[in-house]
C-alpha cells in the first residue's frame, strides 16, 4: 500500500490525481501541522500523498504583458525576494509566519488551503486573481472568489491540480496592509485589511479596492460597494464613509474565538476602513 | 519509500515513509539530537535547520521532500569556522541560557548571514522572528548575531 | 543617558563576566537534554488524559493491548497514590474521579512511540457528571459541593500589623479599588520529561527539574516507602521558572510506577499541547484594597482582600497565598495594616509556582492602586511612592525590621533621569490623533529566600569534594536550568579558594552523591546555597592539604537577627530583600488597541552581581516574561477548558516584539550574602507589569484595573468609559473640610 508518490513531471503529477485521487503536498506546512501526532492516524484506506512541490512547471514567476503568473508551487519566501511583485503582496507575505515556515510553504498551498486567515488571500481577491486549474489534459480557469467556498472548501475537482495563480500586475498609488496579531510576528490574523486607490488626473477617485480577512468564512471582498465610490472627487469621499462603512458592517460577520471577539474585530476592521478613506483626501 | 539525500556532507538512504517529519528521523531513526522538538507544529524554531542553506522547521518538512537536497544539521554546522565564529558570540554575549532554542537560533542566524553579511538589528530581529526563546528576553541573542557579523567579516 | 551598568560597585570583580561552562555544548547540539536520553529496552509512555472537568470515572474501556504494551494506573501504584507536596490531596493517576479537563488519568506503554499513541487514543473513559466550581467566586458561594475541604479554601490566613480600626475612625479620606490578573504559562522551550530506570532494588529517574529531592521524596511514595532505593538525577533542563518545581514529581511518579509494573526503562515526554493544557499555570488573583489616608493625604492604613484561584489540587497555593500576602502593601510604609488572603480551589488546571510565586500579582495591583492613589489627589506617583517608601530601619507589613539600606529613591532617580520620565509623563498627558503615549513607573521588591521559617526547615546542606589533583567539586541541589548556576556558584568557590575557575566543577545534581540543599526556587540559590558554598569553602580553604582528598559539608543557620513567628505572620518573613524600578514607554494605536513598547528600563538592587552577563541575562528575560505577563500572554479558561493550548495561540515575545531594555544593577552588598549577594531571578519579572499598566493607563486616559491589557481589552476600555477620568478607584471623603462626597 503506497503511502506517497513522487512524480518527476506536472503530467505524471496529474495521472496519478486521475488514478489515485492523490493528495497533493506542496510546501507540507499545513498538510504535516494537520495531520495527527502519529502517521497512524492515516487509515490504510487514506488516499495516497504526491509531492508536488519539487515539480519545475509549477515553481515559475512570470510577467506576461500587464498580469504576473506564479506557478503553485512557489514558496512564499521567493515571493517576498522578487522585488518586482506588487508591495502589497509582499507585505501580506512578509507578515505570515516565520523565516522557515516562508521557506517550505507555498502560494498554492496558502489558496488550497482555504483557511479564513490564509495570509496570501486579501491580496489576491483584491486583484481579482484567477486560477489555473488542471486535470489531464483539460484545464480551466476559476476566479479565486469562486474558488474557495468555505473554511478548507475549494471547488477543486477530485482530479484537478492547482497549477497557476494569474493576476493582473497592476499597481496603485495608494496602498495600505495591515495585518492585526497577536504579537508583532510568526502569529494568525485576528484580522486583516487591504485598501488600494488610484486617482485620475481630474482629481478623481478612478480604481479602489477593500478587503477584509479573516472576518468571515471567505475573505470579504465588495465590488459594488467600491463601485460606489469611484468616479468621485476625492473632495467628496468624506461624505460617503458612514455609508460606506455600515454597508460592510453588514458583510463582516467575524467570530468569537480563543484569539479575539467578534466586537473586537469588526470594530477595529471598520476603524481601519474609515482611516483608509479619510487619509485618501487629508 | 528510497530516500537519498545529503546530510551533513554525507550521502543517506534510507527506506522510509516519505510523510515521516525529517526531525523524527534525525532524532529517532539516525540518533541525532542536536535538533530539538520544542512544539512539533513549525511554532517555536527549535526544530529548525538548512535544506540548500534555507531556514526550514524540520518537525513539518516530510523527509520525501528533502530527496536530493542538502541538509545541514547543528551536527554538521558545528564543524565550520562559521560556526565557531557564532558560538563564540553567542558565548560572549550571554544569548545562552537553558540552550534549548540555541542550535535552531544559531542556523537560523547562519541562514541570515550567508545571505546579509553585515545585518541591521532590525533584520537580524525579522530573519530570527520564527526562533522562540524564553529565557534571554531576545536582545542578547541580537547583539550576538551582531557580534558574529562584525568579528566574523569576510567569513560569511 | 544610558544608565551605567553597575553602579558604586568598587572593583567587585567577581562580577567580570565569564563564559558559561555549559556554553559549548549547549551551542554545539552536544547537550543531551531529556527527550534526547534513549536506554536499551526503553518503552514509551502516553497519558490517557481526563476530557471532563469534574466527574466520577465509571468505567474503562481499553482497546486489546498486544503484547509488551502495558497500561499504568492507580491501581497499580505500589505504595501511595499522592503526591507528598504540602497536602496529600493530588493524585499520580486519577482513580475514581477526575478534577480538571486533561487530568491524568493512566499511562499506554510499550515500545513503539506511534502505537502507544494509537491505542492511548482508543481508550474510553466514562464518566458521571458533576458540576463543576468554574471560578473562585463560585468556589466560595457554595452551590456546587466543595472540591477541597468543607469550603473549598486550600489556605486562608488573615496578618495584621498597628491597628486598622484606629486608622478607619481617624481617615480623612478611604479609597477602594479592585484589579485582576490572569494565568500565565511558563512555555519553557523544552517540554517537560522524565525516564524511570528501573534496576534490581533501585529506581532511578531522570528529568528536567529544578528540585531532584522533592521528586526523590514523590517518587519514594509512589514506590512505597523503603522497597526502593530512589535516585534521581536532574538532566539539562530547557527552562523552567518555577513550571518545573512540582510537576516533575507527578511526572516521576508515574514513570516509576510504570517502570516497576513493566520492568522496564519508561520515557514520558509532553507533547507541547498536552504541556500547556494540563501542567501548572501562574495562580490568578483578585486583589482588594482598601485604604486609609490622614490629614495629609498619607498612607494610614490598608485592608487589603486576596483571592487566588489555586485550580483543582492544593499544590502549593499556600506558599504563593503567603508571598502574595507579604508583598500586598508593596515598598511603602503603611502603620495599620490588615492582610486577608485565601487560596481556593476551582476545577481548573492546577495553579503553581511561576517566577515571583504571588508577588508579580500583588505588586500589580499595590503599584497601580499607588498610582491611582497620587492621581486621585492631584499628586506626582512617583513623588507620592518614594515619600512613602521603606527605608532603612522601618518596619516591614509583617514588622520585620528593614535591615539593610533601600535604595530606591536614587535608583528611581536614575530611571527617572535615563528615561526623561518627568518630562514625558507631563507631555503625554494632553494626547492626540490615533497613537497615544504613557509612561509608567514601578518600585517593588523580592523576599530572597523561602518565606518565614522555610530555609530553617529545609536545613539546606552542601558539600565541597576535593579531589586528589587539587580540583573540588561542588555537591548540592542546586539546578541549572538556564539561569547560570553552574557558572555562579563555582565562581564563588573559586573565589573563595583562589583557584582558577576550571578547577571546580558543579555538575547537574544526582541525589546520590549531593546532600539536599534545598529546591531551586525562591530566588535562594545564589544567597542561600551559594553562601553555604561560600562558608563550606573557607572551610576547605583552612584545611587545604595539597594531594589529599577532603570532604566538607555545610548545613544552613539563619542569621541571627532573624525573628519570625509563622503562627501570626510577624517578624522577618524573608532573611534580606531584593529591590527594583522599572520605567516602561508605551504607545497605544486607538484603532486597534495594539500597545508597542518603545523601551523599558530598569535597576535592580541585588546586593552584588556575582556575574554581569549572567545577571542581565535574569534582568532582561525576567522583562521580557513581565511584558507578556502585561500585554500579550493571554491564558483563558472558559468552561474549565483552557482555551489557547496550542503554542500558536499562547504568544510570547518575539523577536519582533522586544523592545530595547536598558538595565542596571546598585552595588548593595548584603552582609550575609556571599560576596553580598542577593537573589535575583524573580525581582526583574515582579514590577514589569504595572509600570506597563501605568503606561498603557496614561496613554488611553481609561483606568486599567485587569491584566494582560489585550488589544480587545483596550477597546472596551476606550469605548465603554466617559472621556478623562484615568483613575480608578471609588474615593470617599469625610471630614468637615470635604466640601463634597466624590465617588466614581
Amino acid at each position: 500500500m503506497v503511502s506517497a508518490y513522487r512524480p518527476a513531471t506536472l503530467a505524471e503529477a496529474l495521472a496519478l490525481r486521475r488514478d489515485h485521487g492523490a493528495v497533493p503536498l506542496a510546501g507540507g506546512t499545513d498538510l504535516m501541522a494537520a495531520a495527527p501526532r502519529c502517521s497512524a492516524g492515516r487509515a490504510p484506506t487514506s488516499p495516497p500523498i504526491m509531492f508536488i512541490g519539487h515539480l519545475a512547471e509549477l515553481r515559475g514567476i512570470r510577467r506576461q504583458e500587464n498580469q504576473w503568473r506564479l506557478g503553485a508551487a512557489v514558496r512564499l519566501a521567493d515571493v517576498l525576494d522578487n522585488t518586482r511583485l506588487p508591495a502589497p503582496l509582499r507585505l501580506s507575505v512578509a507578515a505570515m509566519a516565520s523565516p522557515a515556515i516562508r521557506n517550505m510553504a507555498t502560494i498554492g498551498g496558502n489558496i488550497a488551503n482555504a483557511s479564513p486567515c490564509g495570509d496570501t488571500l486579501p491580496f489576491l481577491y483584491a486583484q481579482g486573481a484567477r486560477l489555473m486549474l488542471h486535470a489531464a489534459g483539460q484545464p480551466r480557469e476559476l476566479p479565486i472568489e469562486r474558488f474557495i467556498l468555505g473554511p478548507g472548501q475549494t471547488a477543486l475537482r477530485p482530479d484537478e491540480l492547482l497549477t497557476e495563480i494569474v493576476f493582473p500586475a497592476q499597481e496603485f498609488a495608494v496602498h495600505r496592509h495591515h495585518k492585526v496579531g497577536a504579537r508583532a510576528a510568526n502569529t494568525l490574523a485576528k484580522l486583516s485589511f487591504l485598501g488600494q486607490a488610484d486617482m485620475d488626473a481630474a482629481g478623481r477617485l478612478s480604481d479602489i479596492r477593500l478587503v477584509f480577512g479573516s472576518v468571515a468564512p471567505t475573505v470579504v471582498r465588495a465590488p459594488e460597494l467600491e463601485q460606489r465610490l469611484v468616479g468621485l472627487p476625492m473632495p467628496e469621499l468624506k461624505h460617503h464613509i458612514d455609508e460606506i462603512s455600515a454597508a460592510y458592517d453588514g458583510l463582516i460577520r467575524p467570530i468569537d474565538d480563543q484569539r479575539s471577539t467578534r466586537a473586537y474585530r469588526k470594530q477595529v476592521c471598520l476603524n481601519l476602513l474609515r482611516c483608509f478613506l479619510e487619509e485618501l483626501n487629508p | 519509500m528510497q530516500i537519498t539525500f545529503e546530510l551533513n556532507d554525507e550521502t543517506v538512504r534510507l527506506d522510509v515513509d516519505p510523510l515521516r517529519p525529517l526531525l523524527a528521523v534525525l532524532r529517532e531513526d539516525l540518533g541525532l539530537t542536536g535538533t530539538k522538538r520544542g512544539c512539533g507544529e513549525g511554532e517555536c524554531g527549535a526544530c529548525a535547520l538548512l535544506v540548500d542553506d534555507r531556514l526550514v522547521n524540520s518537525c513539518l518538512l516530510p523527509v520525501g521532500a528533502v530527496i536530493r537536497c542538502r541538509v545541514t544539521t547543528i551536527e554538521g554546522f558545528r564543524r565550520t569556522p562559521q560556526y565557531r565564529r557564532l558560538a563564540r558570540a553567542f558565548t560572549e554575549a550571554g544569548a545562552v541560557q537553558c540552550g534549548f532554542c540555541t542550535p535552531g537560533m544559531i542556523l537560523a542566524a547562519a541562514a541570515l548571514l550567508r545571505r546579509n553579511e553585515n545585518p541591521s538589528a532590525e533584520e537580524i530581529r525579522a530573519a530570527l522572528a520564527g526562533n522562540l526563546c524564553r529565557c534571554t528576553g531576545l536582545n542578547m541573542i541580537v547583539e550576538a548575531v551582531r557580534l558574529a557579523a562584525r568579528q566574523g567579516e569576510g567569513a560569511w | 543617558m544610558k544608565m551605567p551598568e553597575n553602579t558604586g560597585q568598587p572593583g567587585n570583580d567577581i562580577a567580570a563576566p565569564v563564559a558559561r561552562p555549559d556554553a559549548a555544548d549547549k551551542c554545539a547540539g552536544e547537550a543531551r537534554y531529556l527527550a534526547d536520553l534513549a536506554v536499551p529496552g526503553m518503552l514509551h509512555a502516553c497519558t490517557v488524559r481526563s476530557t471532563r472537568v469534574r466527574a466520577r470515572i465509571t468505567g474503562r474501556q481499553l482497546p486489546p493491548l498486544p503484547t509488551g504494551y502495558f497500561v499504568v494506573a492507580a491501581q497499580d501504584v505500589p505504595g501511595r497514590n499522592r503526591i507528598r507536596m504540602l497536602a496529600d490531596d493530588w493524585p499520580f493517576f486519577a482513580d475514581t474521579q477526575v478534577n480538571h479537563m486533561g487530568e491524568p488519568i493512566l499511562l499506554i506503554v510499550g515500545p513503539d512511540p506511534e502505537e502507544v499513541q494509537q491505542l492511548a487514543a482508543r481508550v474510553t473513559i466514562e464518566y458521571d457528571h458533576q458540576p463543576p466550581i468554574l471560578s473562585p467566586e463560585e468556589a466560595l458561594d457554595g452551590t456546587a459541593p466543595p472540591l477541597y475541604g468543607t469550603d473549598n479554601c486550600f489556605a486562608q490566613y488573615t496578618c495584621h500589623k498597628g491597628d486598622l480600626a484606629l486608622a478607619e475612625r481617624t481617615a480623612r479620606q478611604m479609597i477602594r479599588d479592585r484589579f485582576s490578573t490572569d494565568r500565565q504559562e511558563h512555555l519553557y522551550l523544552e517540554p517537560q520529561g522524565v525516564l524511570a530506570v528501573p534496576e534490581a532494588d533501585r529506581l532511578t529517574v531522570y528529568g528536567s527539574m529544578q528540585c531532584p529531592f522533592y521528586v526523590k521524596k514523590a517518587v519514594e511514595q509512589a514506590v512505597g516507602e523503603g522497597r526502593h532505593h530512589v535516585r534521581i538525577v536532574q538532566t539539562v533542563t530547557g527552562g523552567a521558572f518555577g513550571g518545573k518545581e512540582d510537576y516533575p514529581s507527578l511526572l516521576a511518579g508515574q514513570a516509576a510506577v510504570a517502570a516497576l509494573k513493566t520492568g522496564r526503562p519508561v520515557r514520558l515526554v509532553l507533547d507541547r499541547t498536552e504541556d500547556i493544557a494540563a501542567t501548572t499555570k501562574r495562580h490568578p488573583a483578585r486583589i482588594d484594597f482598601i485604604t486609609y489616608l490622614d490629614e495629609n493625604h498619607d498612607l494610614l492604613g490598608m485592608d487589603v482582600d486576596i483571592l487566588l484561584d489555586g485550580g483543582a489540587y492544593a499544590g502549593l497555593s499556600a506558599v504563593v497565598l503567603q508571598r502574595a500576602m507579604f508583598a500586598a502593601s508593596g515598598v511603602y510604609r503603611i502603620p495599620h495594616l490588615r492582610v486577608h488572603g485565601r487560596a481556593v480551589a476551582t476545577n481548573t488546571v492546577p495553579a503553581g509556582a511561576f517566577r515571583g510565586f504571588g508577588a508579580p500579582q500583588a505588586f500589580f495591583a499595590i503599584e497601580m492602586h499607588l498610582e491611582n492613589i497620587a492621581l486621585r489627589l492631584g499628586l506626582d506617583p512617583l513623588e507620592y511612592k518614594l515619600r512613602h517608601a521603606l527605608r532603612q530601619g522601618d518596619r516591614t507589613c509583617t514588622d520585620g525590621l528593614v535591615c539593610g539600606a533601600v535604595r530606591l529613591p536614587e535608583m528611581a532617580a536614575r530611571l527617572g533621569e535615563a528615561s526623561g520620565y518627568s518630562a514625558r509623563r507631563a507631555a503625554y498627558a494632553a494626547g492626540q490623533g490615533r497613537y497615544r503615549r504613557g509612561i509608567g513607573l514601578s518600585l517593588c521588591y523580592h523576599g530572597c529566600g523561602f518565606t518565614g521559617q522555610g530555609e530553617e526547615l529545609i536545613q539546606g546542606t552542601v558539600a565541597l569534594h576535593k579531589r586528589a589533583d587539587d580540583t573540588v567539586e561542588i555537591r548540592a541541589a542546586a539546578t541549572e536550568m538556564g539561569q547560570g548556576a553552574r557558572t555562579v556558584l563555582p565562581k564563588i568557590v573559586a573565589r573563595t579558594l583562589g583557584i582558577p575557575l576550571e578547577h571546580v566543577h558543579c555538575e547537574n545534581p544526582d541525589t546520590d552523591v549531593v546532600p539536599d540543599s534545598g529546591p531551586t526556587v525562591a530566588s535562594r540559590t545564589t544567597m542561600i546555597v551559594g553562601g553555604l558554598l561560600r562558608e563550606a569553602a573557607l572551610e576547605l580553604k583552612r584545611l587545604w592539604t595539597p594531594g589529599q582528598t577532603l570532604d566538607v559539608r555545610r548545613t544552613y543557620r539563619h542569621p541571627p537577627h532573624i525573628r519570625w513567628d509563622q503562627e501570626h505572620f510577624r517578624g522577618d518573613a524573608y532573611p534580606e530583600y531584593a529591590w527594583g524600578a522599572n520605567v516602561v514607554e508605551v504607545e497605544v494605536d486607538l484603532l486597534t488597541g495594539l500597545v508597542r513598547v518603545i523601551k523599558v528600563w530598569a535597576e535592580f538592587d541585588v546586593g552584588a552581581p556575582m556575574d554581569e552577563r549572567t545577571l542581565r541575562g535574569q534582568m532582561e528575560g525576567g522583562i521580557a516574561q513581565g511584558l507578556g505577563y502585561a500585554l500579550w500572554e493571554k491564558l483563558a479558561v472558559t468552561g474549565g477548558t483552557v482555551q489557547q493550548q496550542r503554542i500558536r495561540d499562547y504568544t510570547i515575545p518575539t523577536f519582533q516584539d522586544m523592545p530595547p531594555v536598558e538595565s542596571g544593577s546598585v552595588y548593595n552588598p548584603y552582609e550575609y550574602g556571599p560576596f553580598g549577594a542577593k537573589g535575583a531571578g524573580e525581582l526583574t519579572l515582579v514590577g514589569v507589569a504595572p509600570a506597563v499598566a501605568a503606561a498603557v493607563q496614561q496613554a488611553i486616559g481609561r483606568p486599567v484595573a485587569a491584566i494582560p491589557l489585550t488589544p480587545e481589552m483596550i477597546l472596551q476600555l476606550i469605548g465603554d468609559c466617559p472621556d478623562g477620568d484615568a483613575a480608578a478607584g471609588t474615593v470617599t471623603t469625610r471630614g468637615p473640610e470635604a466640601e463634597h462626597r466624590k465617588e466614581t
